[in-house]
């Protein structure tokens, strides 16, 4: 019998709640849908960029390619993937009345929480980045665009996943309201608010991709300081909030 | 327990209605027969559409299932809302100096497309995942009246979304007084807006119907809806737009495409607009062709997969 | 092979939770439990000590949500729940001194049986949870190094898994929802069997059950729930006997019935008879002084007695008159 510890440390539970969430989400369906996602984007972009390339300066290439990656890739691909894979963090284990079997252990709320984040953004990321950076490297020459759209995803993606972690704790139909986040608050209250804008995950993509590459993608000169530390703290919040409604959730 | 003490006891039950000889028996719990009228297939279709419309709008449920709608509603309403609030505060200023019905589409197709990624998985997707579409076959429906209640609720509450907000801006000229003139006008306008609202209703309903038959979860659903419209939509832009392609490949953003036909259809011109849609220097014919290619794809592909489905 | 024989280590040595010592396992308190408008569980109160306690209600009375709230899932709307002197919503250590098997079918579907348990021992912070998990296994019947996936368990080898993973952190309290449902009969005298000996083993069991009679194996203590209110608790036997407004039934069979019964009725210590053939059902509110004159009066009659037996103090008839009234 080895049952004489009753306590389990953070750093265990963590690691116990990346390696089960791993496992669950990545599904052979998703696997395939968001990688076809992916190269789908892969395909896409290459095709213009280099139909572009015989008759454009290095500069004006680089311009399509960076409008390419924040028009398309990050306005579509990152956070759908991202959306995919966080919201279903949880919401799968609260849909399949299966959070119970995490939720009554002795074991604290925010290594819970962690460890769902980082499971979440370790099987999206990869999937991001693999086409995003192949991208990068087929169609364009500068190592800029290599360096901003690495930069760029990891920032966006932590940041995403936190709040879309939280929001599959909030709700049943996460990804409907994820979409309507993308959509309505992304696509359409950033573009008429100034507080909005600064809510809006997306637009520190596009500028951190400014800063690096110089392609006028925002209104004035954003700060590469700001693109990071704003949705560092999203991902604080969204982590500390998850870990209340986790706390206070009634578990089937 | 054995049998003899139960057929004993059973003697004394003042509940049993029936008994036999063997103690065996029925208790009158008060249920009854339904004696009333039938209103056979079209009734079923009607009640199935109609159930349907309470499950998407949250109608009978708590205040937290009506958000979403609401939401999305405002949304699509706010571009109507807020031009008409600006012609009723500084006074009539004219139709031409406002919005075109074509623009409103424009601005409120987020909100519509949305609502779609919604509204389909809802229709379609819980049925099949929790086989309520098994049990639908057992009643008068069939495979094809029971698509029929499902794509007629989709296509409604569609509409309220497309159609609501355009008519409250043809109510809301007509209010300031910049709105069509007579009656004749006024009815022709109504026709037109009506019939241009149904064709992008159409468009997106079969799109957002043929993803929700691809798969049994609703929020991987709602996720292939928005990444085909979105993704025709972005590489339609950037194919004509940044990659200099012909405008013809307009014709991959669905809903730009649907909107140009329902423009032809509305009379209005595009021509004098400061961004001209991508499809506006391509041929109406091609144009409402492909319309009917994005609606044919959608049907056909929720056509094939029901046809396939097994009722278990 | 045998609970008996398979049975699980002891326990391993823990540090005596002085409160916990004098206090009963679980004590629920004027518990109200709302879902809008509806009420599921109202001002419900009862304690509970070691052993095996059977929570029994019809469907939808309301045990679920009991259970939900003793293990700190859902809070009370009104009134306090306290599991070993804790409040298991908010005390994580009590939560690793409880094993729950949920009614739900639900497990992880993507992992083995092993996998499964062992990640239930693990997140309780058990040391060796691969060993453990085997062991927890096996004492449930089930092959540990089965590689196929859980998902692919037949409903009985599912609530298999589930108590295994109940029982990986040797809880003080476990708490099973239903948890013979889809077993067949040789697996649920088995189950039966393993509840008693962790009964005797100072274990505190609640199982809810609608199946009488296997309840009544389970042992004789119940938490009758109906409507969401707790209607009687106790020994079912002696809860008949409470049941003083509702007459006792005796099957009489003796060689000359109808002068036994003719006597006992002239003596009023009957309150209403039927006659069949040889055999006598008899029906009497002092079944002590019945019991006590029976023998007498035959004696005095010279018949001779084949069968007294009472047909009604079986734990159905209980939970009839309880829930039903009748």
């Amino acid at each position: 019998m080895n049952t004489v510890s009753r306590h389990v440390s953070w750093f265990k539970a963590v690691q116990i709640m990346h390696r089960l969430l791993v496992r669950q989400l990545l599904t052979k369906g998703r696997l395939v849908a968001l990688l076809a996602v992916g190269f789908a984007y892969l395909a896409f972009a290459t095709l213009v960029v280099r139909s572009n390339a015989s008759t454009s300066t290095d500069q004006e290439l680089l311009r399509v390619a960076v409008e390419l990656m924040a028009n398309l890739g990050f306005t579509l691909v990152v956070p759908i993937v991202s959306l995919v894979f966080a919201s279903a963090a949880f919401g799968d284990l609260n849909e399949d009345s299966t959070l119970v079997y995490i939720w009554l252990r002795p074991m604290d709320r925010m290594p819970v929480v962690l460890g769902a984040w980082f499971a979440a953004v370790t099987v999206s990321l990869p999937l991001i980045l693999l086409p995003l950076l192949l991208s990068t490297l087929f169609s364009y020459v500068d190592g800029s665009l290599v360096t901003s759209t690495l930069l760029a995803v990891l920032i966006v993606n932590l940041a995403y996943c936190a709040v879309f972690l939280f929001l599959g704790l909030l709700t049943k139909n996460a990804v409907v309201w994820g979409i309507g986040y993308i959509l309505i608050w992304e696509g359409f209250v950033s573009q008429i608010s100034e507080l909005g804008g600064r809510i809006a995950i997306r637009g520190y993509a596009r500028s951190t991709m400014q800063v690096i590459t110089d392609v006028n993608l925002v209104n004035g000169q954003p700060s590469l300081v700001i693109s990071i530390l704003v949705p560092a703290s999203m991902v604080l919040v969204a982590l500390v909030l998850s870990t209340l409604r986790l706390r206070s959730l009634n578990v089937d | 327990m054995n049998v003899e003490m139960n057929s004993e006891m059973l003697e004394q039950d003042t509940l049993s209605a029936s008994a036999s000889d063997d103690g065996a028996e029925i208790h009158d719990l008060g249920y009854r027969k339904f004696e009333g009228e039938r209103s056979g297939l079209v009734g079923a279709v009607r009640s199935l559409s109609w159930q349907t419309i309470r499950s998407i709008l949250g109608l009978g449920r708590k205040g937290r299932h009506k958000v979403f709608p609401i939401i999305v509603g405002v949304v699509a309403a706010l571009p109507a809302v807020v031009f008409l609030g600006v012609a009723i505060v500084l006074g009539n200023f004219g139709e031409g100096a406002t919005l075109t019905y074509s623009e409103l589409f424009a601005f409120s197709f987020t909100a519509a497309v949305l609502f779609a990624a919604m509204v389909a998985p809802e229709a379609l997707v819980r049925d099949r995942r929790d086989a309520m579409f098994t049990m639908y076959l057992s009643t008068p429906l069939t495979r094809v009246s029971y698509l029929s209640a499902k794509v007629s609720a989709v296509l409604i509450v569609m509409m309220t979304i497309v159609f609501g907000p355009v008519l409250l801006a043809l109510l809301g000229w007509t209010f300031v007084g910049s709105g069509p003139d007579g009656f004749f006008n006024w009815m022709l306008a109504f026709v037109r807006l009506f019939f241009g609202s149904l064709i992008i209703s159409a468009v997106l309903s079969s799109i957002a119907l043929a993803c929700s038959s691809l798969t049994n979860r609703r929020a991987f659903a709602s996720i292939a809806v928005i990444l085909a419209i979105f993704g025709g939509i972005i590489s339609s832009n950037v194919l004509v737009g940044d990659a200099d392609f012909s405008n013809v490949y307009g014709l991959l953003d669905p809903i730009g495409t649907a909107t140009q036909t329902a423009t032809l259809v509305l009379g209005e011109s595009t021509e004098n607009l400061d961004s001209p849609p991508l499809l506006a220097s391509v041929d109406s014919q091609v144009v409402v062709l492909g319309t009917l290619a994005w609606f044919a794809v959608g049907a056909a592909v929720v056509v094939f997969k029901y046809r396939k489905l097994e009722a278990i | 092979m045998s609970v008996v024989e398979s049975s699980l280590p002891p326990p391993a040595p823990r540090t005596p939770d002085a409160a916990s010592a004098v206090l009963p396992f679980v004590q629920v308190e004027d518990v109200t439990k709302t879902f809008g408008d509806v009420v599921a569980v109202s001002k419900v109160t009862f304690s509970v000590g070691s052993g095996v306690t059977a929570l029994l209600g019809p469907n939808g009375a309301g045990k679920s949500t009991l259970f939900r709230m003793l293990c700190g899932l859902t809070a009370p709307s009104l009134g306090t729940v306290r599991v070993l002197g804790e409040n298991a919503r908010t005390n994580r250590d009590v939560r690793g001194r409880i094993g729950l098997a949920p009614q739900q079918d639900a497990l992880l579907d993507r992992l083995t049986a092993l996998e499964f348990v062992a990640l239930a021992g693990e997140s309780h912070g058990i040391a060796e949870p691969l060993l453990r998990a085997s062991q927890c296994l096996e004492y449930v019947g089930l092959d540990a190094h089965d590689s196929k996936r859980v998902g692919a368990y037949s409903k009985g080898m599912r609530q298999r898994v589930k108590l295994a993973a109940a029982l990986v952190n040797d809880p003080d309290l476990l708490i099973l929802d239903e948890p013979l449902t889809g077993l067949d009969p040789l697996q649920r005298n088995r189950m039966i069997r393993l509840f008693h000996d962790l009964g005797n083993r100072g274990k505190c069991l609640l199982v809810s059950s609608h199946v009488l009679d296997e309840v009544a194996r389970m042992g004789s203590k119940v938490l009758v729930i109906a409507q969401g209110r707790l209607v009687a608790s106790g020994d079912y036997r002696r809860l008949r006997e409470l049941m003083d407004d509702r007459p006792h039934r005796v099957r009489v069979l003796a060689d000359d019935t109808r002068r036994l019964v003719a006597v006992l009725v002239s003596r009023a210590l009957v309150d209403g008879v039927s006659v069949r053939g040889d055999t006598a059902l008899i029906d009497t509110l002092d079944i002590d002084s019945f019991g006590r004159n029976i023998a007498v009066v035959a004696a005095e009659l010279g018949v001779r007695l084949l069968e007294v037996v009472p047909t009604d103090d079986d734990l159905e008839a209980v939970f009839r008159y309880l829930v039903e009234r009748r």
